[in-house]
């Protein structure tokens, strides 16, 4: 009867955890806002030095942003944030890293999402 | 005052420097053609489309075309110098002289959505 009773408990919690992660599986990930990152690109002045669109910077040192991936740009404002301290990852443009100082990391998905979502010259070719 | 006259001098010499490094790279020119034989190691990530990078992130590899030639040039120097960080760059870019940055630069800023694929390749 004891033997039972633990097998029961122990399918009971086995259960209730697996109900546990299928809840949190299920939450829906934060879905990038273009708009919100259309609001932040504007605020920020992007365009001041990537050009109108983003497509056309005011200088050939600043990168076209248009249509590029938006993981990409994700992890490159990223890398911004953290600095280059660590030897495997980091950027330390002293424009960037003022500009993205103050921003959250939803904050950068949206802007993300806004910029590749804008047409521009970028293209694939080999 | 000698400490004032140091200080002159050594901001002289720096921005001596300065100036000659970026004279030294204004000096060479791109030249996209000679670059046909020199993208191998880009278009095994940058020539296929979606491509994803595995470390130290998973994101997809930037896309370099129509990019601006000079931004593409900074990058590959940073990555060379260790100013940016990403060891595959940075692999790729100790293998590159000066004269192949500026050529691959300007092959990469030259393609457009109608530009043929790398007859080489």
């Amino acid at each position: 009867m004891k033997a039972l009773d633990t097998v029961l408990k122990t399918a009971c919690t086995a259960a209730s955890l697996i109900g546990a992660i299928g809840v949190l599986a299920m939450q829906p990930a934060h879905a990038a806002d273009a708009s919100n990152g259309k609001v932040l690109t504007e605020a920020h002045n992007c365009a001041a030095c990537h050009g109108p669109n983003l497509n056309k910077p005011v200088s050939a040192e600043y990168p076209k942003l248009a249509g590029q991936h938006a993981d990409y740009l994700y992890w490159a404002l990223r890398q911004y944030q953290m600095g280059n301290g660590n030897p495997n990852f980091g950027r330390n443009n002293p424009i960037m890293a003022a500009q993205v100082q103050s921003l959250s990391q939803s904050d950068l998905k949206d802007i993300s999402a806004y910029i590749e979502s804008l047409d521009g010259d970028l293209v694939v070719k080999k | 005052m000698n400490k004032f006259v140091g200080k002159c001098a050594v901001i002289a010499a720096l921005s001596g420097l300065a100036g000659f490094a970026t004279q030294a790279s204004a000096d060479v020119v791109g030249n996209a053609k000679a670059a046909q034989g020199k993208v191998a190691m880009c278009i095994g990530c940058h020539g296929i489309p979606g491509y994803r990078t595995a470390y130290p992130e998973v994101y997809r590899v930037p896309m370099l075309g129509g990019q601006s030639a000079r931004y593409i040039e900074n990058a590959l120097h940073a990555y060379k110098k260790g100013d940016r960080h990403f060891e595959t760059m940075h692999g790729i870019a100790t293998t590159l002289t000066d004269q192949d940055i500026a050529d691959i630069a300007a092959y990469y800023a030259a393609q457009t959505p109608s530009s043929k694929n790398n007859p080489d390749k």
